[in-house]
């Protein structure tokens, strides 16, 4: 029993660092730009594609996979604000948005995803591992891919949260989050911080992709459940608050590995959701409240 | 220095700035008042880039910043403190001061920092805390501190003394007026109409978005129908 406890545990630790990549991003660019990216499991699977690319049809090493898809989906993510929301935010002056970007997104999301099935075809890509063999715990076997997931997710997580505490740019960020007119009072521009920020949230779960490319498929549509799961995720952790985020992520993971202790395995994908349900009920500002200026 | 002339602005489609001038030379100290809804914080907000003007100019230096950006208005040395300060409640005081200094170099935002905690030891004492927790008249005093860090020639100013005691009032106007021995022009939007009146060197009454009245304070006091109007006053 206690041996069960421990592998679910630890599964759950690993599946935590690809939520907390993903969901990081999300919660990120809601934060500061007031926007729930749709489209943001579309940057995930482009992240796949890149890594692809870069692994199986160009023959670079697994690394450069990563790293171009990293790139790619930061370079991709620079153009959404001023392509895509900053004309509809002119169009519409001061009126409330939300639902017209929920809109846009769900639209970028689709035609992200028909572009990607025109261009790459719908069939499943396999992209090999970046590292391979398995590390034993004990208790319980974890393959060297999903610890790379879960190493790369606390290294860039970790390098977000210095980022946007001490440095200059992430205190724009921080800045901009919770007071606009009074970030642009300090010189800082805001269009700027909002592509910034829009591109660093979708690089994240560009490689998050590139890393998950090698244990799941690659193909168009691989990242729009991971969308769904991670709203539950960032309305857990306080929507708009990436530190709550990344608590919440291995909060919802932890609970879908070890649920299968006590319930059949098809049930696991209701817990994040079930979660989200009782914690908009119970406490709809999420466990630590919306800041990324703190 | 900066110059407005017959301004429309407004939000979305309401016109609330209707047709109003008004010019602050170097190193002025220029009042705006009036009744609420004259247009007055309109105007502040439509001089530093907030509002676009629906028509009008708006030149600074002879140059015309119509529709530039709030950013850019501040990097031509203008500087702007909300109503209620426009701090960054959640963070930290030295966080606020360090975004001051946005725009300039990590040694001069360190000099400036510095000279800032020389002046108000009080906020070296308390840079850990979130400027939220200071009290009104200390968050006031920070949103002056951090918008100097930068050095504007031009400090648009909306209601400095709204919501404050009376001490606190007395010492964010005493800085002002340093200040403005510094060197530092101030357009000051303002409800507390003897405070301003006892700093300003010229003032603006706006009503219905148009300028009343343009005059200095003696003048304006002399003046029986803007007395009775704006300072609640009988005629003698």
């Amino acid at each position: 029993m206690l041996e069960s406890l421990l592998e679910f545990l630890i599964q759950g630790v690993v599946l935590g660092g690809l939520y907390a990549l993903f969901a990081v991003g999300l919660s990120l660019i809601f934060g500061v730009l007031d926007v729930i990216n749709v489209a943001h499991g579309e940057f995930f699977a482009i992240g796949g594609y890149l890594a692809f690319t870069a692994v199986v049809l160009l023959h670079l090493p697994g690394a450069m996979g990563i790293v171009g898809a990293a790139v790619g989906t930061f370079l991709l993510g620079l153009c959404v604000y001023p392509l895509l929301i900053a004309p509809l935010k002119r169009r519409l002056g001061g009126r409330p948005q939300g639902p017209l970007y929920l809109v846009l997104t769900l639209g970028l999301s689709t035609f992200l995803q028909s572009s990607l099935l025109a261009i790459a075809g719908g069939d499943y890509l396999r992209v090999p591992p970046q590292v391979s063999g398995v590390l034993d715990l004990g208790v319980t076997a974890v393959s060297s891919q999903r610890l790379l997931v879960l190493g790369v997710a606390a290294l860039l997580l970790a390098a977000l949260f210095v980022f946007l505490r001490f440095h200059p740019e992430g205190l724009a960020v921080r800045a901009v989050s919770q007071n606009p007119d009074a970030a642009q009072a300090m010189g800082i521009n805001l269009p700027r911080v909002f592509a910034l920020t829009l591109a660093l949230g979708v690089a994240l779960a560009g490689v998050g992709g590139a890393l998950m490319a090698p244990l799941f498929n690659v193909y168009p549509a691989v990242g729009f459940p991971l969308t769904i799961k991670a709203f539950a995720i960032t309305i857990l952790g306080g929507m708009g608050n990436p530190a709550g985020a990344l608590v919440a992520s291995f909060v919802i993971s932890i609970a879908e590995s070890l649920s299968v202790m006590v319930m059949p395995s098809q049930w696991q994908n209701l817990i994040a959701f079930a979660v989200m349900i009782v914690m908009l009920l119970l406490r709809p500002r999420g466990l630590l409240g919306r800041a990324v200026s703190r | 220095m900066l110059e407005l002339e017959g301004v429309r602005s407004g939000y979305g489609k309401l016109e609330i700035l209707q047709s109003a001038s008004l010019r602050v030379p170097d190193g002025a100290i220029i009042g705006i008042i009036g009744p609420n809804g004259a247009g007055k914080s309109t105007l502040l907000k439509t001089a530093f880039g907030y509002l676009p003007p629906f028509a009008g100019r708006v030149t600074l230096d002879g140059r015309d910043i119509a529709g530039r950006r709030p950013d850019e208005i501040m990097r031509l040395g203008v500087g702007y403190l909300a109503q209620a300060g426009g701090l960054f409640a959640e963070m930290t005081v030295h966080d606020n001061l360090v975004l001051g200094g946005y725009t300039v170099s990590r040694a001069e935002k360190r000099r400036a920092i510095d000279h800032v905690y020389s002046r108000f030891p009080l906020f070296r004492d308390r840079r850990r805390q979130l400027a939220g927790a200071l009290s009104g008249g200390e968050q006031r005093l920070l949103a002056i501190a951090r918008a100097l860090i930068v050095r504007p020639r031009l400090l648009l100013l909306d209601e400095p003394s709204a919501a404050l005691a009376p001490r606190f009032i007395d010492e964010v106007y005493a800085t002002l007026v340093a200040l403005n021995r510094d060197g530092i022009a101030l357009l000051i939007v303002e409800q507390n109409v003897e405070t301003i009146l006892a700093v300003a060197h010229r003032v603006f009454v706006l009503d219905l978005g148009r300028n009343a009245f343009d005059g200095t304070p003696p003048e304006l006091r002399a003046s029986d129908s803007i007395r009775r109007l704006y300072l609640g006053e009988d005629a003698a």
